[in-house]
């Protein structure tokens, strides 16, 4: 069975973060979207931002559905995943020392058994790169550094919980048949440069949350893979030329639109 | 030296605690109510502020809770080892305990194929269910506290504990694990096998 996605039916999981906003933004004309996450999406889309600029979900009109999922409760993933040709998960937990492990580590794993149960095929991934965790072997000092690198994410909990479900769905697609893209992120912020930040310089991990949901149907487009689980950095080519997004081009055809280059040179 | 062995009150942890015999002062800690060996503890093993307790003084160790835990259902036994691993290393560090002991389990390379002399630079290959995952996620879960410099963790992967891996071999191995010298690395990864295919010179 071929994973490419180019029409269809496809779950987003944890979609009321920005992140789910930005993929929602994006794929909503293209697929028919069951976006879930463990609020309702009205009471999500009605609350603040997560932070200043980031977008907030959409809430869409059927044909696409809304509904209230516990990430960390297989039956509700099973169900939510049944139908479906593609899922998509952007849960996340920062900071709470139980469910950062319910949702990132648990969470993934009932979203890769319940994908292999549905015969769902691909299954795009997503988990932050903790660029500079403070210990030697965090990558900081580096440059030219690729998505196939082995994430170091220390003791940091939402790190090491989002490196533990990765593995997790990992194992999934090399044992199991699913083919796994797996979107790593940094530093998100607009695609939009306000007069008064330009030269003020930007993370030399950085994406536009618009470039942000424009990956994930090149994502879902994309053909066969060389290897059942794939690694991609999510970010914009800078001239730091520290982090480099080459193999999303490559395998996914997908390239960030918003270059920054306002920010890192001088007004 | 003073060890804590944490996950005493299943099998290989109480094996462990009752067998490191002399030089060792030993205190035996898990999340059952009941532990057989003598002066057992019951710790919430998930929480960081018991761990933070059960560990003031302690100079090493030992995390036994991947080999054989139990849980009700596979949600909770993710959980429960790939926390419980992180709550009690990381109490480590904090409580400035030198060194930990991870035991982890040799199915991890079980899977491949027979005619392999597989060791432990061989990647781990578990199988897509919570039962295979777990020890990987211990594993995981210390290789990455190591990394970081403040806590030297040496994993023993071990056999069916009385077939593959004899309790005698199990014992000695750790208390060579607790004693040994670092040799740079932070993080060390041993087979402890007294026969099959992982046993020394098969």
């Amino acid at each position: 069975m071929m994973a490419t996605v180019k029409t269809g039916q496809v779950v987003l999981f944890g979609a009321g973060g920005p992140v789910g906003a930005a993929a929602i933004a994006s794929l909503k004309d293209h697929y028919t979207l069951r976006v879930t996450d463990l609020k309702l999406m009205e009471e999500v889309a009605a609350s603040p931002p997560q932070n200043l600029r980031a977008p907030i979900p959409e809430i869409l009109a059927p044909p696409h559905e809304n509904r209230v999922v516990d990430i960390a409760d297989y039956e509700q993933v099973l169900a939510a995943c049944e139908g479906m040709d593609a899922a998509i998960n952007v849960s996340v937990l920062r900071s709470h020392p139980v469910l950062a492990f319910h949702v990132n580590m648990v969470g993934a794993y009932n979203v890769a058994k319940a994908c292999v149960a549905c015969g769902i095929k691909r299954l795009i991934h997503t988990g932050p790169f903790h660029t500079s965790l403070g210990f030697d072997a965090d990558y900081w000092n580096d440059f030219q550094v690729d998505d196939n690198i082995p994430l170091h994410p220390g003791d940091d909990l939402y790190a090491l919980t989002k490196y533990l479900g990765g593995h997790i769905t990992r194992v999934f697609a090399e044992r199991e048949g699913l083919e796994v893209l797996t979107f790593i992120y940094t530093h998100f912020r607009p695609g939009e440069v306000l007069p008064e930040e330009r030269g003020k310089g930007l993370h030399p991990y950085a994406t536009s949350w618009e470039d942000t949901g424009e990956a994930f149907r090149y994502g879902l487009q994309a053909g066969e893979m060389p290897s059942p689980c794939e690694n991609f950095f999510i970010c914009t080519r800078l001239p730091h030329d520290k982090y480099r997004p080459d193999k999303a081009k490559r395998l996914l055809g997908w390239e960030a639109q918003d270059t920054f280059a306002t920010l890192y040179t001088r007004p | 030296m003073r060890v804590t062995v944490i996950g005493a009150d299943r099998p290989l942890g109480a094996a462990l605690a009752s067998g490191l015999g002399d030089g060792f002062a030993v205190a035996a800690i898990g999340v059952g109510e009941v532990g057989d060996v003598d002066d057992y503890q019951q710790v919430d093993l998930l929480e960081r502020e018991a761990l933070d307790a059960a560990l003031a003084g302690a100079e090493a160790i030992v995390h036994a809770v991947a080999f054989d835990p139990e849980a009700e259902n596979e949600q909770a036994l993710l959980d429960f080892v790939a926390r419980s691993t992180y709550v009690a290393l990381t109490a480590a560090v904090a409580a400035g305990v030198g060194r930990a002991v991870l035991i982890s389990r040799l199915d991890l390379v079980r899977d491949y194929p027979q005619e392999y002399v597989v060791g432990p630079q061989w990647n781990a290959i578990p199988r897509a269910d919570a039962g295979s995952l777990v020890p990987m996620l211990a594993e995981l879960t210390g290789r990455e506290i190591a990394r970081m410099g403040q806590l030297e963790v040496r994993c023993l992967r071990l056999g069916e504990l009385g077939g593959e891996t004899m309790v005698d071999d199990a014992v000695a191995a750790v208390r060579n694990a607790l004693v040994a010298k670092r040799e740079g690395h932070h993080w060390s990864l041993e087979h402890v096998a007294s026969s099959g295919r992982c046993a020394r010179g098969a």
